[in-house]
């Protein structure tokens, strides 16, 4: 909305016609339940109407950032006060938990890996044909389940 | 005993859970076992001499009543096995390489048999482990001690599982906009 500024305003008409106007204004403002105005405005069906893909790239994002100085919106942040907000202990865990999962899963990689190498030495040695051994007890993976002499 | 079937969370998937144990990782989780529960004797000993040195006001030499210290290393390492087998159905090292003991047909295994298969299991060290070699060549891959117990051990943990979860780390995470037009 555009602003007059009262510096702006020459004469004794104009002057009355501007306290006039700001009256009337200030009436009708008053007069007005915004309450009301709102409840009978349906925001959902207002947002539906908005194609905000299309809203999104009339945005030019790259002048937003230009304009900003970012040098003095960092010298406003009290990084202490933000870190000390950071679960960093909470972090630092789940991380190591991570690490040590990953590391586990490796180790028994490589001792599978070692099993299934010697499983298959022995089998050849012992002219075992593939396919013959059980896979596990039949309850875990069933009765008629044999190894093809990798596993 | 209980007859109950132990089931990995992630059973229902193709993979090894469920299958008999290798002799590798049987073994290197075996040595594992042995070194931490002499690492906790060797602790526990060093305490209790330091102990008895502070109360007596000398310093004690276990090496003096060294069949002592040998009985109650055996009876350490009974317990070490039998009450994590009783419990859990796995050893530390058993755990960490992903594999448990079960009973021969696959239910979890009881009390009883954790304690009949720690007994057992010194015969199987005898002859240079002859009876541990057993698990090489046996069919179900099983060792003295669990043919005595009738029990035999299987893989707890997926080797495909785990190796889906360390393809899907290597696998770059998907951009921002792919995620906001999916939605």
């Amino acid at each position: 909305m555009d602003m007059v500024s009262p510096k702006g305003i020459k004469g004794t008409p104009e002057r009355l016609a501007h306290l006039i106007a700001g009256q009337v204004v200030n009436l009708v403002l008053e007069s007005l339940d915004f309450d009301a105005i709102l409840d009978r405005i349906n925001i959902n069906a207002l947002l539906q109407r908005i194609d905000v893909n299309e809203l999104l790239e009339q945005i030019d994002v790259d002048v937003i950032v230009r304009q900003v100085d970012l040098n003095a919106l960092l010298s406003e942040i009290d990084l202490n006060a933000l870190i000390e907000h950071v679960e960093i202990e909470a972090l630092i865990a789940r991380s190591t938990s991570n690490a040590m999962g990953s590391a586990l899963d490796l180790v028994r990689r490589q001792g599978v890996g070692l099993d299934d190498f010697v499983a298959r030495f022995v089998s050849r040695v012992m002219r075992r044909k593939p396919g013959t051994l059980p896979l596990g007890p039949a309850l875990l993976v069933g009765e008629s389940s044999h190894s093809s002499g990798t596993s | 005993m209980t007859n109950a079937t132990w089931r990995h969370p992630e059973s229902n998937q193709p993979g090894r859970v469920g299958q008999y144990a290798g002799f590798v990782s049987r073994l290197l989780a075996f040595a594992l076992d042995i070194a931490v529960s002499l690492g906790l004797f060797a602790l526990a000993v060093a305490l209790l001499t330091s102990i008895v040195g502070l109360l007596a006001g000398h310093s004690y030499d276990v090496n003096r009543h060294g069949l002592i210290v040998e009985v109650l290393f055996g009876v350490w390492l009974f317990i070490y096995f039998a009450f994590q087998w009783a419990s859990n159905g796995r050893t530390l090292g058993m755990a960490l390489f992903g594999v448990r003991v079960v009973t021969k047909d696959g239910s979890e295994i009881g009390r009883w048999q954790a304690i009949e298969r720690t007994a057992a299991l010194p015969l199987s060290l005898l002859f240079l482990g002859l009876g541990f070699l057993m698990a090489l060549v046996q069919r179900e891959r099983r060792a003295l001690h669990d043919l005595i117990a009738g029990t035999c051990v299987v893989y707890s943990w997926d080797a495909r599982a785990a190796r889906l979860r360390w393809l899907a780390h290597q696998t770059p995470e998907p951009s921002p906009s792919r995620d906001l037009s999916s939605q």
